[in-house]
C-alpha cells in the first residue's frame, strides 16, 4: 500500500524536470547560433526574408545567398570590433521586415538583383546587431560563428521548405504568413512612433 | 492520517493549479497577452470566424484575399490606435463588422471580389485600432503584436474550415446557421454599444 501511495504522488506531481535553463550553460557557440532565433526583431525579419528568397525559387536563392553570407560576415566582424553602423536597427528591421512581407503577401515576381540587395541589407544588419559583451575573444569568435551559421541554417532552412511547397493552398499560407508578418512590423513601428 | 486522508491530499496537491497574481510582461508576456486579446471578446471571435466563413462561401480567390486583406488594413487601424488618433464609434463598427459579416454569411451574398475586400477591410480598422489602444505597456511589442496576429490569423482558419463544409448540402446549412448566430450575436453587441 506505502509503495502504490509513493507511486500515486509521484505521478501526481508532473512537473517538468530541467537540469538547467535552455539558454544558461550551453555555451557561447550555441548561445550565438540560437541568437538570430531568440531575439524577435531579427527572427522576424529573417523569417520574411527566408519566405520572400523561398518564394523566388533557386534562381532567387543563387542571387541572395551569397551577398547575404558575406554581409552577415561582415556585419558580425563589425559587430565583434563594437563598431556600430549608426542606425536604430530594431526600426530598420522593422522596415525591412515590412517589405519583405509585403512582397510575400503581393507574391510579388522581383528582379534578382534585388534579391541579392535585401540579402546584403539583411545580413549587414542583423551581424552588425549581433554583438556580444563580457567574452574573452576567443568566446566571441565562438558565438560570432554561431551567430552566423545559425542566421544561414535558419535562411536555407525556410527558404528551401517554402521553396519546395508545391501544393496551391500551401503557396497560398506563405503569402498569408507574410501578411501576418507585415501587420506585425507595422504595430511594432507605429510602437516606435508613439 | 489515514491511507484515504494521504491519497485524497495528494491528489488535490497534484491538480494544484499555478496562481497568475499579474500579467505577463516581457516576450512571453507580450505574446501571450496579445494572442489571448482577440480570443477573449466575443465580438472580435464572432467577427473575424465570421470573414474566414465568408471567404469559403466565396470561394478562390476570395479565401485567399480576404484572410491576406484583414491582417493588412487591421495593422493600420491597429498603428492609428497605438500612435492615439481616435477613431469614432469604434465599439459600434465591431459590433456591426459581426452583424454585417455574419448576415453575409446567412445569405450567402456573393458581391464582386473588390467590395467584399473593401467591406472586410473597413471592418479591419475598427478591430485593429481596439487592439491597437489596448496594447499594455509592459508588453514586448513585436510579441505582443505578433500574439494578436496569428490568433486573428487563426480564427479566420477556424472559419474558412468550417465553411469548407459547404462542399456538402447538410454543410450549407451548418454554415449558414453560423451566420445566423454571427448575426444575432451581432445585433447584441450593437444593441449594447449603441
Amino acid at each position: 500500500m506505502r509503495r502504490c501511495l509513493t507511486g500515486l504522488a509521484a505521478a501526481c506531481l508532473p512537473q517538468l524536470a530541467m537540469a538547467h535553463s535552455p539558454m544558461r550553460g550551453i555555451g557561447e557557440f550555441y548561445a550565438g547560433m540560437l541568437h538570430p532565433v531568440l531575439v524577435p526583431p531579427h527572427a522576424l525579419a529573417l523569417f520574411l526574408f527566408a519566405l520572400l528568397v523561398g518564394q523566388g525559387g533557386v534562381r532567387a536563392m543563387r542571387f541572395a545567398y551569397p551577398p547575404f553570407l558575406m554581409a552577415l560576415a561582415v556585419g558580425l566582424v563589425l559587430a565583434g570590433l563594437d563598431i556600430s553602423l549608426g542606425l536604430p536597427i530594431e526600426p530598420v528591421l522593422m522596415v525591412a521586415a515590412f517589405i519583405c512581407g509585403l512582397l510575400v503577401a503581393l507574391q510579388a515576381s522581383l528582379a534578382m538583383w534585388l534579391y541579392a540587395v535585401l540579402a546584403a541589407a539583411m545580413g549587414l544588419i542583423i551581424g552588425s546587431d549581433s554583438g556580444v559583451t563580457d567574452y574573452t575573444r576567443q568566446e566571441t569568435f565562438a558565438a560570432l560563428l554561431g551567430t552566423w551559421l545559425g542566421a544561414t541554417i535558419s535562411l536555407v532552412l525556410v527558404a528551401g521548405v517554402v521553396e519546395l511547397l508545391a501544393r496551391p493552398w500551401l503557396r497560398v499560407a506563405v503569402r498569408v504568413l507574410g501578411s501576418w508578418g507585415t501587420a506585425s512590423a507595422v504595430l511594432v513601428l507605429a510602437m516606435a512612433l508613439r | 492520517m489515514s491511507a484515504r486522508h494521504f491519497l485524497l491530499l495528494t491528489i488535490l496537491l497534484g491538480v494544484a493549479a499555478t496562481a497568475s497574481a499579474h500579467t505577463g510582461s516581457g516576450i512571453s508576456g507580450g505574446f501571450s497577452s496579445g494572442f489571448l486579446h482577440p480570443l477573449l471578446g466575443w465580438d472580435h471571435v464572432a467577427a473575424m470566424v465570421a470573414v474566414g466563413l465568408w471567404g469559403a462561401i466565396l470561394g478562390y480567390p476570395a479565401i485567399v484575399v480576404l484572410p491576406v486583406v484583414f491582417p493588412l488594413v487591421m495593422a493600420v487601424g491597429g498603428a492609428l490606435g497605438v500612435i492615439g488618433v481616435p477613431l469614432p464609434g469604434v465599439e459600434i463598427g465591431i459590433a456591426a463588422s459581426a452583424l454585417v459579416l455574419g448576415a453575409m454569411v446567412l445569405l450567402a451574398v456573393r458581391p464582386p471580389l473588390g467590395v467584399a475586400a473593401v467591406l472586410v477591410g473597413a471592418f479591419a480598422i475598427f478591430h485593429g485600432h481596439a487592439h491597437g489602444t489596448e496594447l499594455p505597456s509592459s508588453a514586448n511589442p513585436l510579441a505582443y503584436a505578433l500574439g494578436f496576429v496569428i490568433a486573428t490569423g487563426l480564427l479566420h482558419l477556424c472559419g474558412i474550415t468550417f465553411g469548407l463544409l459547404t462542399r456538402w448540402p447538410y454543410g450549407k446549412t451548418a454554415v449558414r446557421a453560423g451566420g445566423i448566430v454571427i448575426a444575432v450575436a451581432g445585433a447584441v453587441f450593437l444593441a449594447r454599444a449603441v
